[in-house]
């Protein structure tokens, strides 16, 4: 077997008089310009326009559905929302957005609009990238986002499909195992986005937001209306205390707090603390109060395991009469509907003095 | 870790193209094939680290029973070099049926005798089957005294470099031991990286492009067939036509991409794929497919077999027929059927290899008939002939792929009813084909570029014919040419065909990553 010499065939390629395209290039050159064209082609693809409300409407019929609703309640819908809720799927089953509303309303005498824009599964990312579409229309006088036991080390799955095109560039990417996908993801996502700005009707999408055809109102139970559930995950209806402690403890025993050392802890936690400092710029940059509601799983730890880091992001309201009350629970991790009356309730006692002040 | 993945394409393949230049123009440039070895286990490892122990014990014990093999041939030892080498086979193929047939074989024998045997689920180390292979071809190439050891660095180069390491091509030693010489000097580096990442950005357009787009149209007729539905005429035409290029291209594409990356560490791997579509039979078919298992399974399953089978028949004095049947009929159905298990433990596989087996016997049968016939009248075949026999290879490796893809022998027999009309005739199922916008964004196009892909132009072998891009690629590139005035030269042209293809595959990369099929084997 003998070496190619591309070289050696390279000088066989023809006349010597060429037009420049035909013309036998250094192979560094060729390397570079092969590269370097698809690199260009793939930035160039990023660039791409596309129409927001296509991008929330791309995840339609999946776990997280209420993305397009989220948008349309942001956009179209000229209700205010004055309590904005983000989190993950324990925010997502515990709290009744309109009974809040009812509730703060009533204790206020004033209209309080409350929403639940909690999504499925964890990931502070996406959270704040919800928050900061919502800031980006509404006046929002406070945030809750939600808090679990441990910071999340990536990000969530659907922020690649959710977040702006800024959002998924200047993600942190020591340690995000989502970031490396997220922006390879990013040319596709946004060649597919502008092709279907272009011809939503391609994609089953709508270009303009009818209120007619299939909007759900200002005042949606987004508990009934959205799954938080996976699909292998359904609800037990026959469950007990026992079954729920036996559960409680798989969650303990599987509760790895550090990876790394101490020291290297915003390393580990690089994602959860970058979006929860921004989250925090946010509210401040648009006025907004910030407080973050810590769900733990049932008889889960009392607080957050990195709570100092919390603290200086926000207050931390714990509901601890619900977190180790089963009856409250649908699994360990999620509410049911009577804990979520309960929650709802329990929050709007806790909530109104963030408004009042706001006045 | 795919090689159509963004880990891989971003991050492994960067840092070991960067270490290994840099070792090669370091002091230590000896150590750059080192540095291959634990980037491979590396590789490796991602997928499933305790089992990159096995594969490091049964290196370690396959080295030692070739050594063994060495000394017995040399006359210094007490037994034959068959001795050693059967207790190479013995724990190649122990291995390899423990980890990839003990499920199946207890699943049948408790449903066949009624037994509750009960065996935990053996998890399928990946690529088990391709380096079992690349294995006891060592052993018996050393046995025969065709390769000599080289040491324990060659020989783990050879079983575990990443490039070839999971899905083939099937190597023989002698034909990457001399490439892994570490006082060689690594010569035109820039030339090897450039034909690397053509031939790269090539497979994995094929893959990420056609293959996977394929797929999400194949995907559901056999899911349908599987979850009892009914399959019409053109579903079942659909299903298996594009799950046909869908094998096509996603092997294709991967037998690319494998030698371009071994191409850009100045390492050339052996031709595994020449457009088998093109075949005028079954025979030359699988000379094109898969070429270097095809290669194994002459050398070291159907060659030992038959040889003895053909003596056999001399000796009892058969008859033509007899001779045929006991020497030729007999060893390919068994062998078929064994590459038909070898793709995996599962009955449609062994029926695949029994397809595939019958047309075999069937092609040598009329090879035959036809041979004597052009002896007597002296007439050649004629032109039409040879349209004709590319439509029945064709047929036969479509239905052929159909029971490869389901799920069960049941969902075959779904599908081919519906192909073959006893669904509903065709008319009555053309209803769905109204539709033609609808069809030519979807199924029908994929049809249409695929098959203008596979017909129309010149394979990568033969785009980059200028520049050797496989071992053995010279002997192939005149074969079935297309287009030869597409050939890739680094030009301005050249380089803006690769960055787009490699732009495309990218892009594609993070649609859906999916496996490569023979990744499963």
């Amino acid at each position: 077997m003998t070496s190619m010499n591309i070289a050696e065939a390279t000088q066989q390629s023809g006349p010597s008089r060429q037009t420049a395209w035909k013309r036998p290039l250094n192979l560094s050159v060729v390397i570079l310009t092969m590269v370097g064209l698809a690199a260009s082609l793939l930035a160039g693809t990023v660039m791409l326009p596309h129409d927001p409300y296509i991008r929330y409407q791309t995840l339609r019929g999946t776990l997280h559905e209420r993305a397009a609703w989220i948008y349309e309640r942001i956009h179209f819908d000229p209700a205010p929302i004055d309590v904005l809720f983000v989190g993950p799927s324990r925010m997502a089953s515990g709290v009744d957005g309109p009974a809040l509303s009812k509730l703060l309303s009533q204790q206020m005498k004033i209209d309080i609009k409350a929403v639940n824009f909690a999504f499925a599964q964890p990931g502070d990312d996406l959270f704040y990238a919800i928050a900061k579409e919502t800031l980006s229309a509404k006046r929002v006088k406070l945030i809750v986002a939600g808090v679990i036991e441990l910071q999340g080390r990536s990000g969530h799955p659907a922020f690649r499909e959710l977040a702006d095109r800024d959002d998924i560039l200047t993600a942190p990417i020591i340690f995000n195992r989502s970031f490396l996908k997220n922006l390879a993801y990013l040319p596709m996502r946004q060649l597919r986005l502008a092709w279907y700005t272009l011809n939503p009707a391609a994609g089953g999408y709508q270009s303009h937001f009818n209120p007619a055809a299939a909007y759900e109102g200002s005042d949606l139970d987004t508990r009934k209306r959205f799954s938080w559930r996976l699909p292998d995950n359904p609800v037990n209806p026959n469950l007990t205390e026992a079954q729920l402690t036996l559960e409680s403890q798989t969650y303990d025993r599987t509760l790895v707090h550090r990876f790394l050392p101490p020291l290297l802890d915003g390393v580990e936690f690089a994602v959860a603390r970058t979006y929860f400092s921004k989250l925090k710029a946010l509210a401040d940059q648009h006025g907004a109060k910030l407080v973050l509601l810590y769900l733990p799983y049932y008889k889960g730890p009392e607080q957050p395991f990195d709570s100092a880091q919390y603290e200086n992001i926000g207050p931390i309201l714990t509901p601890s009469a619900l977190i180790d009350d089963w009856t409250t629970r649908e699994d360990a991790a999620h509410f049911s509907d009577s804990g979520a009356a309960r929650l709802s309730s329990w929050l709007s006692i806790q909530l109104e003095p963030y408004l009042r002040n706001d006045r | 870790m795919l090689f159509n993945s963004p880990e891989f394409v971003f991050i492994f393949l960067p840092v070991a193209l960067v270490g290994y230049y840099l070792l090669q123009r370091s002091p230590a440039s000896e150590y750059r094939f080192h540095f291959l070895i634990l980037m491979s286990l590396i590789y490796y490892s991602v997928w499933n680290p305790p089992y990159t122990l096995l594969l490091c014990a049964s290196l370690g014990a396959n080295y030692l029973i070739g050594r063994l093999i060495q000394r017995a041939s040399a006359g210094r030892a007490w037994f034959g070099p068959s001795v050693p080498l059967a207790a190479g086979l013995l724990l190649n193929v122990g291995m390899l049926f423990y980890f990839k047939y003990a499920n199946f074989f207890v699943d049948n024998l408790n449903a066949a005798a009624g037994t509750n045997f009960n065996l935990q689920h053996v998890l399928l180390p990946l690529g088990i089957s391709f380096y079992t292979f690349q294995k006891i071809a060592y052993l018996v190439d050393l046995a025969r005294g065709e390769v000599r050891d080289q040491g324990f660095t060659r020989f783990s180069l050879f079983v575990l470099f990443f490039p070839q390491l999971i899905a083939g091509p099937i190597v023989h030693f002698r034909e990457t031991s001399p490439q892994f010489d570490r006082n060689s000097r690594v010569r035109f580096a820039a030339a090897n990286m450039t034909v690397g990442l053509v031939i790269f950005a090539i497979g994995l357009f094929k893959k990420t492009v056609i293959a996977d787009t394929a797929a999400q149209f194949a995907t559901p007729i056999f899911q349908a067939a599987h979850q009892g539905d009914t399959i019409l005429f053109w579903s079942g035409w659909q299903a298996a036509v594009i799950y046909t290029l869908q094998l096509y291209f996603d092997f294709s594409g991967y037998s690319d991409m494998t030698i371009g990356l071994a191409r850009m560490f100045g390492i050339k791997l052996p031709l595994n794929f020449h457009s088998p579509l093109r075949a005028q039979s079954i025979l030359d078919y699988w000379r094109r497919w898969h070429m270097t298992l095809q290669r194994f399974i002459i050398s070291y399953m159907y060659q030992p077999l038959a040889i003895p089978l053909a003596r056999l028949a001399a000796n009892w004095s058969l008859g033509r027929f007899g001779r045929f049947v006991v020497a030729t009929a007999l060893p390919t159905v068994a062998i078929f059927f064994v590459v038909g298990l070898w793709h995996g433990a599962g009955w449609t596989f062994a029926a695949f290899g029994l397809m595939h087996g019958a047309y075999i016997v069937i092609n040598e049968a009329w090879r035959e008939i036809n041979r004597k016939r052009h002896r007597k009248t002296k007439t050649a075949a004629p032109a039409w002939g040879s349209f004709l026999y590319w439509c029945a290879t064709i047929a036969a490796v479509l239905f052929a792929n159909v029971m490869f893809r389901a799920q069960t022998v049941g969902d075959a027999m779904e599908i081919y009813a519906g192909m073959t009309g006893l669904n509903g005739p065709p008319l009555a199922a053309a209803a769905g084909l109204a539709d033609l916008p609808a069809l030519l964004s979807g199924p029908l196009m994929i049809i249409l570029v695929g098959c203008a892909i596979v017909f129309g132009f010149p394979n990568t072998q033969q785009i980059m014919r200028r520049y050797g891009p496989a071992l053995g690629a010279e002997q192939w590139v005149g074969v079935d040419a297309r287009g030869s005035a597409v050939l890739w030269r680094p030009t301005l042209v050249g380089a803006a065909f690769t960055g787009i293809t490699l732009y495309l595959g990218i892009m594609f990369m993070m649609r859906a990553q999916s496996e490569f099929i023979y990744f499963n084997f």
